[in-house]
């Protein structure tokens, strides 16, 4: 029996784009979205591709599902080839794409599943039972939504039905790009907790991408972190905290009204001189900073930043050091690159 | 302080030219649509039948130059009732509706003013489209007619914005994505004659024909068509029936778009 | 094959369900067709004498709605197609092993819909106009051969434009200019016989004039240009030409895309 649901081996893709000049002018641009991403799906766990905006998740989604084709490389799904065997491989997937669109307006929720069962070959009895399961499970009958056009559906009621969808031909695996984006905590927990129990109880394997640092420590049992088309870590949460063992973040709350947040990151990395470093808005126009350090660096970095801060005129409210978490690992591992 | 019309005019007319600026080929319509539209009919009839019947029928001298103003004059109206019409529409599409509506001013202002400027220009620019065509057949002549066409193709305008705010208001009322009285327009047109004479149709659509402005508009063309110089007198009392559409078309038109206001922010489906 | 009979099943009740929601731009649409067939048609009856009507309406008739087969086609299939892609509903249907094209050419349940329906009514102010009833037809069997053929040749030259916008965008007025061209041009509106001499070598050279010859011969028993037997071995040379043609340029098409990703590029 095979251990690894999906297989992924120095995927490398290229797209060309033509950028607009003027009136008739275009430049032919090269755009390297992956350079080589190899990694390996275990059978019945939950596997996060961790990446920022841009990394190539989702043009590493496109190719394990078989829409894209890679430049190089190789990549299997159950043993079967994206390329050679895709009409294989689509069998055996749920795919969520996108949590905003794919489904026809006019239709219902249960229209839309009924449409796409069938275009899987499901009918009669068994298509309405399991359009009836589906939409059980991921609660959008709960919420009154199952005869409600597509239209009228909230974002979260959107991201449900693509997963409905994804499963309504019990694929053994499961492969979502950002499921949870732009969701209301509601859902997103909703969704959360539904792929655990799928990839616990039902023994499917789930890869799912995202750049929620929560999230991932949340589920994943592995996951591996993309940045700029490479894989650049690999892991279990705990494996990659101990990759940065030997660092100290330090976390600072600091006055940060919204008007200038916009250049304030690449201002506090000058001011200060690190590179490694997460800016993350809070309310009451403050943000929260962290700055990933070497252990005894902590103090000449809490030093100069409120020293800078002062002569800038920016508020320092709190000041914590401690040990990384994952997204201080992320934006260690993200961040130097660029 | 409240937004001044010159200021709601500038700011359309700003997005006018960026909007046209990139999508070059709907200017290129503009200029092309009057041709297609006359070369359409021309073909048809003269494969059919002859010209001299139709000049005869319509008592005009000159049938090629009356087609191509009548299609300007056709291209105009669907314009200024497309533009004013799903212009509401358009903003709710692009989410910019509830900040339209939060311009510190009337409403009806508003989206009367906002679409004007790109009401004019593709009601210019169609007419414009057709000068070589005038030129062409009549010279310098053909071309002050056309001018003169052209100042009763903005004349007409207004009683039909009027028109097409009702239309808006109603549309948004009735929360539909597209514009579903897209049939308006060639309601209008047919029963204003623009290709024939309006006498061939049924008496009861005659009478009614009356209350569209695109009909006085059509006459117009229709006289200096006709004649080397139209008859003054005729021009006038053309040009007085649309001043009194006019006023009871915005009048109606800023009633209707009150009340579809309210019902518009108690519904909530801004 | 079980397979394909029910995905072909999902993609009618799909069609049929949704021209149900839009019912009211369907109306709107039917309408609107109506309205502008009339202003032109009574624009062209002007050049006619009253005296011919009742021989020219039946020809007018007809030529009008084969273009109503060509331009709905264009619109329904093709326009549709900027949607199919932008709500990224070809990626959807690929995941289900489907192709888009049995999707597309499903849209010409819709494009009919409105055709047929409009047609039938513009027939009845037509009669209303010529004083006969310009329905009646000659020999039902032809006339149903002739749209079949030319409905062959619209929707494959449909699919194409839809190919195409995967990678181009095409302006709308392109497309009006050419159904125009194809109309006067192309043997719709009138029999090639009728053209003159020096146009009718383009007209036998656009593939439509080929069933146009055939309905009309089953409307009005007019005789066609090069004779039945020949007109539909060419019609079929040219239906199945087109079709074939579709076929490969949407399989390029498809390759293209799993290639450089699917794109919204430009919009009719
Ligand atoms: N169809 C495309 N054509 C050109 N460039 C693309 C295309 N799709 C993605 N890209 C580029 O490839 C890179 C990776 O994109 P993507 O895989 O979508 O990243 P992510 O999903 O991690 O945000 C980005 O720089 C993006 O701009
Ligand atoms: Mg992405």
């Amino acid at each position: 029996m095979l251990i690894n649901a999906i297989e992924a081996k120095g995927l490398v893709k290229n797209y060309v784009t033509w950028d607009r000049r003027g009136f008739f002018k275009r430049k032919k641009r090269v755009v390297k979205a992956l350079k080589g991403v190899s990694f390996n799906v275990i059978r019945g766990e939950v596997f996060g591709l961790l990446g920022p905006n841009g990394a190539g998740k989702t043009t590493t989604v496109k190719i394990i599902t078989t829409l894209l084709l890679p430049d190089e490389g190789k990549a299997t799904v159950m043993g079967y080839d994206v390329v050679s065997e895709a009409e294989k491989v689509r069998e055996v997937i749920g795919v969520t794409l996108s949590v905003e669109k794919g489904f026809f307006w006019k239709l219902t929720g249960r229209e839309n599943l009924k449409y796409f069962g069938m275009l899987r070959g499901l009918k009669g009895r068994e298509l309405d039972r399991r359009v009836e399961e589906v939409l059980e499970l991921v609660g959008l009958k709960e919420l009154g939504a199952s005869d409600k056009l597509y239209e009228e559906y909230s974002l979260g009621m959107k991201a449900r039905l693509a997963l409905a969808r994804a499963l309504l031909h019990d694929p053994p695996i499961l492969i979502l790009d950002e499921p949870t984006i732009g969701l209301d905590p509601m859902s997103a927990r909703t969704i959360r907790e539904l792929l655990v129990k799928l990839a616990r109880e039902e023994d499917k394997t789930v890869l799912i991408t995202t750049h929620n640092m929560f999230e991932a420590e949340l589920i994943c049992d592995h996951v591996a972190i993309i940045n700029d088309g490479r894989i650049v870590a690999y892991g279990t949460i705990g494996e990659l905290k101990r990759r940065a063992a030997d660092r100290l973040a330090v976390e600072m709350i600091i006055a940060a009204p919204h008007t200038i947040l916009g250049d304030l990151e690449t201002r506090i990395s000058k001011l200060i001189g690190v590179r490694e470093l997460g800016l993350e808005p809070l309310e009451e126009g403050r943000a929260r900073l962290r700055i990933v350090v070497k252990p005894g660096e902590e103090e000449v970095i809490i030093a100069k930043s409120i020293e800078a801060f002062y002569s800038n005129g920016i508020k320092v409210y709190q000041v914590r050091v401690h040990e990384p978490t994952l997204e201080d690992v992320f934006i260690l591992l993200t961040k130097g690159s660029k | 302080m409240p937004s001044t019309s010159i200021d709601i005019i500038r700011a359309s007319v700003f997005s006018t030219y960026a909007w046209l600026k990139n999508n070059k080929w709907l200017f290129f319509s503009m200029l092309i649509w009057p041709y297609l539209m006359t070369f359409l009919i021309l073909a048809l009839g003269m494969v059919y039948g002859s010209l001299e019947t139709y000049r005869e029928r319509l008592g005009i001298s000159n049938p090629v130059l009356y087609i191509l103003a009548s299609s300007g004059i056709v291209m105009s109206s669907l314009m200024i009732v497309d533009v004013v019409a799903t212009s509401a529409l358009y903003h709710r599409w692009l989410g910019t509706l509830p900040y339209l509506l939060l311009t510190p001013t009337k409403t009806y202002k508003v989206l009367i003013l906002e679409p004007v400027p790109s009401a004019i220009l593709s009601s210019t620019m169609s007419m414009l489209a057709i000068l070589p065509g005038a030129v062409f057949f009549e010279g310098l002549l053909g071309a002050g007619k056309l001018f003169l066409i052209l100042l009763v193709v903005y004349l007409g305008m207004l009683p039909l914005i009027g028109l097409s705010v009702i239309i808006a208001s109603l549309t948004l009322v009735l929360r539909e994505e597209t514009n579903i009285a897209s049939f308006l327009t060639p309601l209008i047109l047919l029963l204003s004659g623009v290709f024939y004479p309006i006498q061939v149709l049924p008496a009861i659509l005659q009478e009614i024909s009356r209350i569209f402005p695109t009909l006085y508009v059509v006459q117009a063309a229709k006289l200096t068509a006709t004649y080397a110089i139209p008859e003054i007198k005729a021009l006038l009392g053309l040009i007085s029936a649309l001043i009194i559409l006019t006023l009871i078309y915005n009048g109606t038109a800023s009633l209707a778009l009150g009340t579809s206001e309210k019902m518009v922010k108690k519904s909530g489906v801004i | 094959m079980m397979r394909n009979d029910i995905r072909i099943r999902a993609i009618i009740w799909l069609h049929f369900l949704r021209l149900w929601r839009y019912k009211f731009s369907f109306l709107n649409n039917i309408l609107t067709t109506i309205l502008w067939l009339t202003i032109f048609v009574l624009g062209a009856l002007m050049f006619i004498p009253s005296s011919k009507w009742g021989e020219m309406a039946p020809i007018a008739l007809w030529g009008i709605i084969m273009w109503q087969f060509l331009a709905s086609s264009v619109w329904y299939i093709g326009g549709w197609t900027w949607f199919f892609i932008s709500q990224g509903l070809v990626e959807e249907h690929l995941l289900t092993n489907t192709s888009p094209v049995p999707v597309l050419v499903g849209r010409a349940i819709t494009g009919l819909s409105v055709t047929l329906t409009a047609s039938l009514l513009v027939a009845l102010v037509f009669t209303g106009l010529a004083g006969a009833s310009v329905l009646i037809v000659y020999n039902p069997l032809i006339v149903l051969i002739g749209l079949v053929l030319l409905a062959t040749m619209t929707i494959s030259y449909a699919l194409l434009l839809s190919a195409a916008s995967f990678r181009i965008g095409i302006p709308g007025t392109i497309l009006d200019i050419a159904n125009f061209i194809s109309f006067v041009l192309g043997g719709l509106a009138v029999p090639i016989a009728n053209l003159p001499e020096q146009i009718r070598p383009i007209a036998l050279a656009i593939p439509y004039a080929h069933p146009a010859e055939i309905v009309r011969y089953g409307v009005r028993g007019l005789e066609p240009y090069l004779g039945l037997t020949n007109e539909l071995i060419i019609s079929i040379i040219f239906a199945l030409a087109l079709a074939l043609s579709a076929r490969i340029v949407f399989k390029k098409t498809m390759k293209y895309i799993r290639k450089h990703g699917v794109k919204a590029v430009g919009r009719m």
